[in-house]
């Protein structure tokens, strides 16, 4: 499936923040499982998941999600993210192909917020089905990337 | 001292107040608040006011704020009270024993005396709130009569709530005695829950520290005694 | 030291029907104030920063787990009094999501005295303030999100071959475990 003209393309990658309550941490083996909890739209999400286009601001790497992370704190009313949250990293193409998968058509469209000149929302997704919330959160958005080890400018 | 006699005991919350015969001035008031803090974590400030509602000539008069600091243990579960005119222990389940909450009102006091001297206290309450979770038996009906010796007879075979309350001052040693019991919120799945509450009250209040606890261990004997009067074996059976 | 030096709000709860009637002695209680039937003493509500609301949130948790504190293992009350305390850094908090809801929090316990056992669930917090509880064994993972003291969301994911089959409904909490039973349950609770 080709991505509409003017979305993110197929094989970017979409940067969604987590804070730290979304994880459900297992008490004596110190790992954590990503909850459906995290692709919730919240009051803030006008429209659509807000995420950061990774490669709006460079190949793919450690780097580069440390220039997303910046501008995605950057946009934010107190510039403040948790040490403790995670960005968890998902294909745009894989993100289309869950949500159709539960009849969501969805569209990943740049829609620049301040300066987050990356950031992205999807768009005609609904929160109502847990299923495919499981699904994005286990299958889709699989990297995680602790906002402790990015270099935040 | 007795220990706890009950490994799960039904206490949900034990309260002892001290009543201060005259009200604390404000900076007293802090400069207790200052000593008695630093063995609790969590500290919050706040104020009361009390209302007066006279129905009759349709008026609400309110008092000024009186300031009070709640400091608490972590989970909440200790907790001390400050007001100019009072202070109040408290523990909530899990209750580890009188063993455990005594040492903390003495500390407590000792901290007090050291900080502002003697006050004289005008009123002293020793209170337990005890829950009894009845599982229901097959008829669908939790017969609170097992687990409780003092009961209503009421025309009905079954009640949706009930609500008891008795006082009592004894005229030998003045102490006031309230014992009440009712239906609360079920809590636990698939039981209805009484309380049973026995407060014991005296304002004749020693003026020597070491007295005045003894006089708090005496209360305590009392509402022992209410408390083992109250209930039945098959409550004992669950404290176990 | 969590210390909050500015107006708090109330912090206890009050067993409506039981304090009722006039009452000429009052001691207060964590649990709920003594009013008298002309006289009532109130804690002035004050406007709430971030901190207190997380504080207030975990307070009004901490202080109802007291009411069925005997039915529960000391170590299990305080392993979910120390999740709740990390799910409520307000170092961590994120824009306008709301704390855990006490409602939610009542039916996360409530299941966990239905279900006995000492399983330990992962616990995480949704923007709308509802527990989510996990449970993972052999990659098949259950989630509990406790809606209300009465109502769940439940969702199993488990692999099928190369597939993960998911299922999801909502019910109410008494028909839960009925619910679980043909996901073979007890290898997430253990024996209950």
């Amino acid at each position: 499936m080709a991505a509409p003209r003017g979305e993110v393309p197929d094989d970017d990658h979409l940067m969604l923040y987590v804070p730290a309550g979304r994880l459900a941490h297992d008490v004596d083996l110190d790992t954590y499982v990503l909850t459906s909890a995290a692709f919730e739209l919240r009051e803030d999400d006008d429209g659509g998941l807000s995420t950061t286009w990774v490669e709006h601001y460079g190949p793919r790497s450690i780097a580069t999600y440390g220039k997303a992370a910046s501008a995605f704190r950057a946009s934010l009313p107190t510039k403040r993210i948790g040490a403790k949250a995670i960005f968890a990293i998902g294909n745009a193409g894989s993100a289309r192909r869950a949500c159709a998968s539960y009849g969501k058509n969805i569209r990943v469209v740049p829609a620049p917020e301040g300066p987050n000149t990356g950031h992205v929302e999807i768009r005609r997704f609904s929160d109502d089905d847990q299923r495919l919330l499981d699904m994005l959160a286990n299958d889709v958005f699989k990297e995680h990337v602790k906002v402790a080890v990015l270099e935040l400018t | 001292m007795s220990g706890q006699p009950y490994a799960k005991p039904p206490i949900i919350e034990v309260v002892v107040e001290f009543r201060f015969a005259d009200p604390l001035k404000n900076a007293v008031f802090k400069k207790l608040v200052r000593r008695l803090r630093a063995p609790y974590p969590s500290r919050v400030e706040q104020h009361t006011r009390q209302a007066q509602i006279d129905f009759q000539n349709a008026q609400a008069d309110f008092t000024d704020p009186v300031p009070q600091t709640v400091l608490t243990s972590n989970d909440e579960a200790d907790r001390l009270t400050v007001r100019p005119d009072m202070v109040i222990w408290s523990r909530l389940a899990p209750y580890d024993g009188w063993d455990a909450f005594y040492p903390r009102i003495e500390r407590d006091l000792q901290v007090a005396h050291e900080a502002i001297g003697f006050r004289k206290f005008s009123r002293l309450g020793l209170r337990t709130i005890n829950r009894i979770d009845v599982p229901f038996d097959t008829d669908l009906l939790a017969r609170y009569e097992d687990y409780f010796t003092i009961n209503i007879t009421a025309p009905w075979e079954a009640l949706d709530h009930y609500h008891w309350r008795v006082e009592r001052k004894d005229p030998k040693d003045g102490i006031t005695t309230i014992m009440q019991s009712g239906t609360v919120q079920p809590e636990v799945p698939n039981t209805a829950a009484f309380l049973l509450d026995i407060d014991v009250i005296t304002d004749a209040v020693p003026n020597k520290i070491d007295e005045i606890l003894e006089k708090l261990s005496y209360l305590r004997g009392i509402k022992n005694s209410l408390f083992e009067a109250a209930i039945t074996d098959k409550a004992r059976a669950t404290f176990a | 030291m969590n210390v909050l030096t500015y107006p708090g709000s109330r912090l206890t709860r009050s067993n409506a029907s039981l304090m009722s009637g006039a009452a000429t002695i009052s001691i207060p209680s964590a649990l709920g104030t003594r009013s008298s039937g002309t006289s009532d003493e109130r804690v002035v509500p004050q406007p709430e920063t971030l901190e207190l609301r997380l504080f207030n949130a975990l307070a009004g948790a901490k202080i109802w787990t007291a009411q069925v504190a005997r039915h529960l293992d000391r170590a299990a009350r305080d392993r979910y009094f120390h999740q709740l305390d990390v799910l409520h850094d307000p170092d961590e908090w994120f824009g306008t999501d709301k704390p855990v809801s006490l409602e939610s929090y009542k039916g996360f316990i409530r299941f966990m005295l239905m279900l006995g056992g000492n399983s330990k669930p992962a616990l995480a917090l949704s923007p709308r303030g509802t527990l989510l509880a996990v449970w993972r064994a052999q990659d098949a993972r259950l989630t509990i999100e406790f809606l209300t003291s009465a109502r769940v969301r439940w969702l199993v994911a488990q692999p099928v071959g190369e597939e993960v089959e998911r299922t999801a409904g909502d019910a109410g909490l008494d028909r839960l475990l009925a619910l679980l039973k043909p996901y073979s349950p007890e290898k997430w609770f253990g024996s209950t």
